[in-house]
């Protein structure tokens, strides 16, 4: 297409807007509400171009063949000047003295750019918000530019802000008004990334970013008060102000990193001054998650400068305590110690465990230490937890363990089918997608699980089964298709083996038997069968809820099943997708710390495997498929492990039983625990090794979907800490190993090339926000969806497998109730890293059991009880919650206490049989009312968000403030 | 059997301090020292102290000196002088500086003969070309000055 800008003709692209035309020209015009993450906003009227004699948007008006379009001089500067002074009207400068300055504050830079001068700024009268432990509102700085609603309503869609184009003075509000701490806000911090202005700021960056702006506020305002009054231009002073906001940047540094918390693999910048943390700015580069972020990535980062972080190595004495001790002191009683264990019970009496949160390349030496130093195969990781069952059912079935496309499949799906996972609270930026799917683009929802959390509400289908019956519903509905015919013919001829018997193992499972089973009315089955089969894409996201049974491997496999039969793998928009629950859970197995498998899951037992990796480490290894985790809790019961190496894993409160997990870890010979901080597993060690966060590191994790990505390194280690690779090495040097790696890249140039799954892994392809998906060829190519031309089995076919159910344990009249458990979005695990943020802790103080209004009727229980949970492994003590949330005879109780709430002192020792991981959702217990609140008080205080009501909205209804009679549309100017 | 423990008795000094950097750093170290010292002599350190302790006092007092009536007439002033020259074209400015230094020259180095000017001899020194020439920018820059005054006020 051809077009005339400022009568120099340009190529255009169809569908491009003239502001991306200009753009791409490097014509600049300003743009203050456009950003690339939510489209043109329409609100702020500064990029009003002429074409054809008239004023026009650019950001919202598609280039057509022909158009002149006037940009930068006559009526069209004059319609910017003029949008510009409105702004001007609703925001004070003061950019000097302004947090917001740093290079990229948008209407700092349009003023400078545009050469304006002056301003004419009408304070608004309204008052600060500065409820929120986060971030702070101030309207009186708040241009309606309207970013920060199009990102609540229709990015993240939390639906919280607003616009009130009715006031006299529009403001953004919260709910309908309420106070920030008192609405429905998550707290996701997506609306402070969004802001091009300083309306809307990050807490822990107010009085950080410049050189002046720590002035005390009194002063500050006086300050500016006097420049006012004297200032006859803004020349001077943005010439200032721009000069400082460059030289700020020797002040705050800015460090790409990837988020710790869960595994949907969010990626930011994060701005330190020093050892501060002063925020976290994403940024629409990022893979995953664009702008978008959550409340623990956003403002979950205090721990890594709390006073409780270990900085020394510690070694246990003789009279209770521990000493801090030289790490050339603690490293060689560790190789002592192992040395002795191994010469005196093998090294098979040795145990390694990896952690989840640990990087790829931490991984790799792990596993690498247990076989080739210590020479056992005893080496697992936490996934063993929760997510290996997953793992399981897909390798059964398409031959990959991981999310079989990416997170822009789930967002393309024409339905969602959510199984045990409460995805809003546990992976929020992964659920925006599915929560954006269906507001903008009628993606259909369907949910299975026992509570009525977030995505339950918003689905079109909600299905609360009984507890531990997924695997019937879902089989059901694959026998409900066969009857009718439904299932895809010519993908399972063509793609599939094994049908016919999987056919048939499905003979029992009748609507009449899942009913009676599943407690589901037969019609809702149906639905969700025909909502299956109507779709043309469906992915099916799972995670602990389906993970932690007994038969947590067969219903993984079942859903897979379910997949293969209706033809809904191997294209854009389906797929299978196990919720990776830590940063790199999905990592920490792809590269070999996991019982049984080297990196990319190369078979110990296949012996030209095990050449390979012998004549790549120069050792020869050891044979068998050596202890999971759950095992070398057995084997540590019968004496037969005798010590331990665990890396960033709460142990005693992670695994089930926590009493029997104290008998254990108090019996073994000599356990090392390398960590952050004195966790309650930490207390055990007879060493304890002082572990660097993510933050003061290099290397990479995998996330959810299967991407490999960078974190760079933004602090240095506090005090004498150390990244986990290092210390590994020095343990591995310790015990006699020549390892000399100085960088975490050249653990990756080692093991790529032994890795066909990551032969083409370089850090230089992983520069930045880059990132690959595996698998990986050598050549660095990699696609986001699996399975489009083979399945990954040698004969390229997927494999139907048939399932069995395993009952859950029932619950009985001793036990009479059942115990739910789960995730909530303040915390994170065992929450060792956020029950040291003030923030969080304000949102969710302390734990608490959800009993639902019609138990808590019968038992004459209300807000704040104290009860006591017994099961048939030992009892927890904890406040009562009543809430619709729960229903019937199920409690849930989150996951993330510490003492006593904490929910495995509840759990029993029943496993999945397959994967062996704990069935940690199955919990039979008795609840007994131990002190009565005088006066009903939730232990949830009403500032967390639960009590408020989302206020969705379209988005920022521009119309509004068109058809407001001070506005005149541009057409009239 | 190990009983769990939380308590941390206090730390001997770490045996693993890095080693003294190369010679060349140590020197850099030194002269930087000696710079401190210097510093320190002229009171530079403790002034700077002082202001980072205590900025909101000294911004304070400068904020309160700048908003005093007569000195907030000054910055005024000077802030409006400073618009005044950056509207005015150089070229212009260029011209008439040129015009007075011709002036200058001129008055210097005539010889005044001392006669008594009347209003015919004006009439007659109008006729000089140069004295002409020289009345016409003297009214243009009247005029010019007429028209600035006369504007009526923002």
């Amino acid at each position: 297409m051809k077009v005339a800008v400022e009568g120099k003709p340009c190529e255009a692209r169809a569908g491009e807007s003239i502001l991306a035309l200009l753009a791409r020209n490097g014509i600049e015009v300003p743009q203050l509400c456009y950003h690339p993450s939510l489209g043109p906003l329409q609100t702020c009227d500064t990029c009003l171009v002429e074409v054809g004699g008239r004023l026009v948007r650019a950001c919202a008006t598609p280039v057509q063949d022909g158009m002149q379009v006037a940009a930068q001089s006559g009526h069209a500067r004059k319609a910017q000047l003029d949008a510009m002074a409105e702004i001007l009207r609703n925001h004070n400068m003061y950019c000097t003295v302004c947090d917001n300055n740093n290079g990229d504050c948008v209407l700092h830079n349009t003023v400078y750019r545009m050469g304006i001068e002056s301003q004419a700024f009408e304070p608004k009268g309204y008052p600060v918000d500065d409820s929120s432990p986060f971030y702070v509102y101030d309207p009186d700085q708040c241009i309606a530019c309207g970013r920060c609603v199009e990102a609540c309503q229709n990015l993240v869609v939390n639906e919280v802000l607003s616009l009130d184009w009715s006031q006299g003075r529009p403001r953004v509000v919260w709910d309908r008004g309420a106070a920030v701490d008192r609405s429905s806000c998550v707290s996701c911090g997506t609306c402070c990334t969004v802001c091009p202005v300083n309306a809307l700021m990050e807490k822990s960056i107010l009085g950080q970013a410049g050189y002046v702006t720590g002035i005390l506020k009194s002063v500050k305002d006086r300050m500016v008060d006097a420049v006012k009054e004297v200032e006859t231009s803004f020349s001077p002073l943005m010439l200032l102000s721009t000069v400082e906001g460059e030289i700020r940047k020797g002040l705050v540094k800015k460090t790409k990193t990837v988020c710790t918390f869960c595994g949907v693999g969010c990626t930011f910048d994060v701005w330190t001054r020093d050892r501060k943390v002063l925020l976290v700015q994403p940024s629409p580069e990022s893979p995953a998650n664009a702008v978008a972020t959550c409340v623990k990535g956003k403002f979950g980062w205090d721990f890594v400068n709390s006073p409780d972080r270990l900085v020394e190595p510690l070694i246990r004495t003789e009279n209770g305590s521990f000493r801090e001790a030289s790490w050339e002191e603690a490293l060689a009683l560790v190789a002592r110690r192992f040395s002795e264990v191994k010469a005196k019970d093998g090294p098979d009496a040795i145990g390694v465990i990896a952690s989840c949160t640990g990087t790829n390349e931490e991984s790799y030496l792990t596993q690498k230490l247990a076989r080739a130093v210590i020479g056992t195969n005893n080496v697992d990781n936490c996934s063993r937890y929760c997510q290996s069952p997953a793992t399981m059912g897909l390798w059964r079935t398409v031959g990959y363990g991981g999310d079989s496309g990416g997170i822009e499949d789930i967002e393309a799906a024409d339905l969602v089918v959510i199984v045990g996972s409460n995805t809003a609270e546990a992976h929020p930026v992964l659920a925006s997608r599915v929560k954006r799917a269906r507001k903008l683009h009628g993606q259909k929802l369907a949910v299975l699980d026992l509570r009525r959390h977030e995505m339950a509400e918003r689905a079109d289908l909600f299905l609360r089964p009984n507890p531990g019956t997924d695997l019937v519903v879902l089989n059901a509905i694959g026998k409900y298709v066969l009857d009718q015919g439904w299932e895809a013919k010519e993908f399972i001829a063509s793609r599939t083996n094994g049908f016919a018997e999987f056919q048939a193992s499905l003979e029992p499972f009748t609507l009449d038997y899942a009913e009676k089973v599943t407690g589901l009315p037969r019609d809702q089955i149906i639905r969700l069968a025909a909502m299956i089969h109507e779709s043309k894409g469906t992915c099916i996201l799972w995670a602990m809820g389906v993970t932690q049974h007994q038969d947590g491997s067969e219903t993984s496999t079942a859903i897979a099943n379910l997949l293969l039969l209706t033809g809904n793998f191997g294209r854009t928009g389906t797929g299978g997708y196990p919720l990776r629950g830590h940063a790199n859970v999905q990592g920490v197995s792809d590269f070999g710390s996991l019982t049984g498998y080297l990196p990319g899951y190369q078979k110990t037992s296949d012996p030209e495997v095990r050449k390979k990796f012998e004549a790549a480490w120069g050792v020869r290894l050891p044979e068998g498929t050596g202890l999971n985790s759950e095992m070398m809790v057995l084997a540590a019961e019968e004496g037969k492990l005798r010590a331990m190496y665990l890396m960033g894993e709460d142990k005693i409160l992670a695994d089930s039983d926590q009493g029997r997990m104290d008998k254990v870890l108090s019996g073994l010979e000599f356990l090392v625990v390398q960590e952050l901080f004195l966790t309650r597993t930490a207390q055990y060690a007879d060493v304890v090794l002082p572990a660097a966060a993510s933050l003061e590191k290099e290397g990479t994790f995998v996330s959810t979907e299967r991407r490999v990505q960078r974190l760079y390194k933004a602090l240095e280690p506090l005090g004498g800490s150390k990244p986990d690779w290092a210390i590994i090495q020095g343990v591995a040097r310790a015990l006699g190993a020549d390892w000399d790696y100085t960088h975490p890249s050249q653990v990756m140039e080692e093991l790529a090339p032994l890795t066909p799954m990551f032969a083409g892994v370089t850090y230089e392809r992983l520069e930045g926000f880059h990132s690959l998906q595996w698998p990986i060829a050598a050549d660095g190519s990699c696609s986001s969806c699996l399975y489009t031309e083979r399945f990954a089995f040698p004969d390229g076919k997927a494999r139907f497998y048939v399932t069995k159910f395993i009952e859950p344990i029932p619950t009985s009249k001793e036990f009479d109730l059942y115990l739910n458990n789960g995730r909530m979005l303040e915390h994170f695990h065992w929450g060792n890293l956020t029950w040291r943020n003030p923030g969080l802790v304000e949102k969710v103080p302390e734990m608490f059991v959800e009993v639902s209004p019609e138990l808590a009727a019968s038992r004459g229980l209300k807000d704040g009880d104290t009860v006591r949970l017994t099961s048939p492994a030992g009892s927890a003590k904890t406040k009562v919650l009543v809430t619709d949330r729960v229903s019937g005879n199920v409690l849930f109780l989150p996951e993330h206490g510490q003492g006593e709430a904490a929910v495995n002192r509840l759990s029993t020792d029943k496993v999945d049989p397959s994967a062996r991981t704990p069935a940690y959702k199955e919990i039979p217990v008795r609840m007994e009312k131990l002190e009565s609140c005088p006066v009903p008080t939730p232990p949830l205080p009403r500032t967390n968000p639960r009590f408020a009501r989302r206020n969705p909205r379209p988005g920022v209804e521009v119309e509004k403030k068109w058809a407001r009679p001070d506005y005149v549309p541009p057409e009239k100017r | 059997m190990a009983k769990p423990i939380a308590t941390i008795e206090g730390a001997p000094a770490s045996e693993t301090a890095e080693k003294v950097q190369a010679s060349a750093e140590a020197a850099a170290e030194a002269e930087f020292r000696r710079l401190l010292v210097l510093a320190h002599e002229r009171g530079v350190l403790q002034g700077l102290s002082h202001l980072l302790e205590e900025p909101d006092a000294a911004l304070g007092t400068a904020t309160d000196w700048a908003t005093q009536p007569g000195n907030l007439a000054v910055v005024k002033h000077a802030l409006r002088f400073y618009n005044t020259l950056q509207s005015i074209d150089p070229r212009a400015v260029q011209e008439l500086l040129n015009g007075l230094d011709g002036a200058a020259k001129a008055a210097v180095t005539t010889r005044d003969d001392g006669r008594v000017l009347g209003f015919w001899g004006l009439l007659r020194a109008l006729r000089d070309p140069d004295v002409n020439r020289g009345m016409r920018f003297l009214l243009r820059m009247a005029a010019g000055l007429g028209r600035s005054v006369g504007k009526p006020k923002a």
